[in-house]
């Protein structure tokens, strides 16, 4: 604008504003603060803002796991021994939820396999894979095991949590073990509206004892009967802890000794590692090394997962391997056999390992790693 | 008038100037401890879980001075907190080496990163290290935590349960303490708070010397344990891993670099000051008490340098091995390869090397230590060295090195 335009038009408000004041400016200013006080007061409108709502949208354990084609097998459970009303009440719950082959594994594969099971028993067992709480993996401190939450059963689940992510460009290892059985990133935290749910690989097994874990399966009674031979069985009845690494009957089988051959065993002729070498005196599930990760030094067998000297048998380690899959092995502590196994043997599969009890853990191997023979003790 | 003074331009400025001048006085209340003891805390427990020892505690812990609890019976609050207390370095600074440097919330030490008041400059000896606390008989509370960047309070309620130790001591007002985690017994894996009372601060040092004195805090029954047992440890010292007996003689030799014709740096013993005795180390961690300091002096380069580059080669001898005549050991500066040397595993010999050219922090616990002398731009001088007060002490297979300064000229640019 030219300036003497300007000049003109400043003038002419000057005037305007001093003919404005001169005029009842008293009254104008009360109408403006008046109608400055309605917009004021008008725009504090109070309404009600829900800033957080527990949502009726997510559906409860019940319907969940009714819906969901991957746990139909476990409805069928949970139907069966008459837990699905409890599981629509308010809860909290956490729910351990094996899948269909979880189930499969076990020979059930189809709802009404169920139904010839106990109801007392089978209802045990689910509410052996609840907490009465939610639990969500960030509650469970990152690369731990044998974090313990009191489950349903009033038995302590142990809860171990893999969370690593190794360089910027590596996956992220999300893995959430609750006694040996896994969930992978997927299938963690899945908010129900009373809990919260996670997916495992395999149904969780319980017994009060080891006696009992392995009483319960047939496919042990070789192996029972040596323990009971060379006097190690009764241990496993105690409250002390010991991981178990069993041998199956075929594994007897295939080194050719028979019950015959068991029932006259002289235990004094032979090494404690004959029997020993299965026991740990310990308590720990597979899981566990796969968060801890393998011990220093270098070789399958030289940085193993795990390695333990045998009790009663000093000169001996038994160990597993950092091979893949994970071999149980035998081995003597002193050179030159230092880095080679005597024997190695391989876990049965996943659903036949981890069997928790009150005194320890068992877990199934296809074969023997001391043989009578190996044992005698040689005389001088 | 009265109309043209308030409607003065210079009036106003004025005027609002001094709303200014109100509105920004803010009173600084500053923290001060009555009566105070000063204290220092290092966690020595090193070792890390593993299948075999899942069942200790996790080495790091959240510390309550005088801890109040909730009704649950939750350790929600005390006097002093210090969380995300992990296991110490292996090398104690002389100075706030930690104040507002690190990204990360793990406290090698207490007061280390935490903003409490520290102790003041206490005989000439710089004490930014060691925390005020009031003096008297403080109960010591240390929960075991995960490791994780969660704040104690913030984690999950049954996280916040697990007691590690719990103890009272005694401080008497104005003194030195020096707090340590340790293991007391291999075997048990009982572990225990020691509490040593300083006395540096008190001790008619000489500043053109430099000061060190040994302690072995290693647990009962450690160098007695399976070998196996030991190696879970990750990268401890190399020389110290198997331990070392319970009384040990200690050789210093000082190292002096030079240049030779073909202009490579060569690493030569002083002749006059290798294989010094500075005394015997004991084990001791039921009895806290301060050893005797051996002195020595501070090599500077040559003619008006007041810059050393010297450096100590500590060797560790059972009683009656006398490195000057004992033909097995390597001399300095060489260092044995490996542990191939028998002695190393019967703990009968163990060596460390004080040279800051070789030292990497980043490397956890290893044989090199920075010097026993502190080299820093004071006044026109960059570098100058310095004397120190240092301690050494052996930890179950590892050694530590805690170094405190006197105050010194600040650097002129």
């Amino acid at each position: 604008m030219r300036p003497d335009i300007l000049a003109i038009n400043q003038q002419t408000a000057n005037r305007q504003a001093k003919d404005s004041v001169r005029s009842g400016s008293m009254k104008t200013l009360i109408w403006f603060v008046l109608l400055l006080n309605t917009l004021f007061f008008h725009a504090c409108k109070n309404k009600d803002l829900d800033l957080y709502v527990e949502s009726d949208k997510y559906s409860n354990a019940s319907d969940f796991i009714g819906n969901n084609y991957n746990l139909s097998l476990f409805y069928a459970a949970l139907k069966q021994a008459d837990l699905l009303d409890m599981l629509k009440k308010e809860g909290p719950y956490t729910l351990f939820a094996p899948t269909n082959k979880a189930f499969n594994d076990l020979g059930i594969v189809r709802a009404s396999d169920f139904a010839g099971m106990k109801q007392d028993s089978l209802r045990q067992l689910l509410l052996y894979h609840m907490l009465p709480r939610r639990l969500y993996t960030s509650d469970v401190p990152p690369n731990t095991i044998d974090n313990k939450y009191v489950n349903m059963m009033e038995k302590e689940l142990f809860i171990g949590y893999k969370n690593q992510k190794a360089c910027a460009e590596c996956t992220l290892i999300s893995d959430f073990y609750v006694n040996g059985s896994k969930s992978v990133l997927a299938t963690q935290n899945i908010v129900l509206a009373n809990g919260v749910l996670h997916v495992v690989d395999k149904v969780l097994k319980y017994n009060p004892t080891i006696q009992d874990v392995l009483n319960s399966k047939p496919e042990y009674s070789l192996f029972i009967a040596l323990l009971k031979r060379m006097g190690d069985w009764n241990r496993l009845g105690e409250p002390a802890n010991t991981t178990v690494f069993a041998p199956n009957n075929e594994a007897f089988e295939k080194a050719g000794i028979t019950a015959n051959d068991i029932a006259q065993l002289d235990p004094g002729k032979y090494g404690k590692r004959l029997s020993r070498v299965y026991l740990l005196y310990n308590h720990f599930f597979l899981s566990d090394m796969a968060i801890y990760g393998q011990l220093p030094g270098s070789g399958y067998y030289g940085s193993p997962y795990y390695r333990a000297r045998i009790v009663g048998d000093e000169l001996y380690y038994f160990g597993i391997s950092a091979n893949t899959p994970m071999e149980p092995f035998i081995i003597h502590s002193q050179a030159p056999e230092a880095n080679t196994p005597l024997r190695i043997s391989n876990f049965q599969p996943g659903y036949q390992t981890d069997y928790k009890a009150d005194n320890g853990v068992v877990h199934g191997i296809n074969g023997l790693l001391v043989l009578p023979e190996e044992a005698l003790i040689k005389e001088n | 008038m009265k109309h043209k003074i308030l409607n003065c331009p210079i009036f106003a400025v004025i005027a609002l100037s001094f709303v200014f001048c109100v509105a920004s006085c803010t009173k600084t209340e500053y923290r001060t401890v009555e009566d105070p003891a000063y204290i220092r805390v290092f966690n020595n427990l090193t070792y890390t879980l593993t299948l075999d020892n899942k069942e200790e505690a996790q080495p790091f812990f959240c510390m309550f001075i005088d801890p109040e609890f909730d009704a649950s019976g939750k350790p929600i609050g005390g006097k002093a907190i210090g969380d995300f207390l992990d296991k110490r370095n292996i090398y104690a600074a002389p100075n706030a080496a930690h104040a507002g440097l690190s990204t990360s919330k793990y406290n090698p030490e207490y007061p280390g990163k935490e903003l409490v008041p520290t102790a003041p400059i206490l005989n000439g000896f710089d004490l930014t290290n060691w925390a005020q606390v009031p003096a008297g008989k403080r109960r010591f509370l240390f929960m075991a935590r995960p490791i994780s960047n969660v704040p104690f309070a913030q984690l999950p309620d049954e996280q916040q349960r697990k007691v590690f130790l719990d103890t009272i001591i005694d401080l008497s007002s104005r003194e030195v303490y020096t707090l340590h985690i340790l293991q007391k017994d291999f075997k048990t894996k009982e572990n225990g708070l020691y509490v040593r009372q300083e006395t540096f601060h008190k001790q008619a040092f000489s500043d053109t010397l430099t000061y060190v004195n040994f302690y072995n805090l290693s647990a009962k029954g450690f160098l007695q344990a399976d070998l196996s047992q030991k190696l879970p440890v990750p990268g401890t010292t190399r020389s110290l891993r198997y331990g070392l007996l319970d009384t040990m003689n200690i050789f210093i030799t000082h190292i002096q670099p030079s240049v030779n014709a073909a202009g490579a740096t060569v690493q030569q013993r002083i002749p006059n000051f290798s294989y010094q005795y500075a005394g015997q180390m004991q084990r001791n961690i039921d009895a806290p008490k301060v050893t005797p300091y051996y002195g020595f002096p501070i090599f500077l380069q040559d003619k008006n340098k007041i810059y050393s580059d010297t450096w100590q080669y500590i060797q560790f001898f059972a009683p009656a091995i006398d490195p000057r005549t004992a033909v097995s050991y390597l001399e300095p500066p060489s260092v044995p390869g490996g542990l191939t040397e028998p002695a190393v595993k019967d703990g009968t010999f163990g060596y460390i090397l004080m040279d800051h050219t070789q030292y990497a922090p980043s490397y956890y616990l290893n044989t090199f230590f920075p010097g026993l002398t502190v080299n820093v731009h004071s006044g026109t001088a960059n570098p100058r060295t310095f004397g120190v007060v240092n301690s050494i002490e052996v930890v179950n297979g590892n050694a530590f090195l805690t170094t405190v300064q006197r105050k010194y000229p600040q650097p002129i640019y």
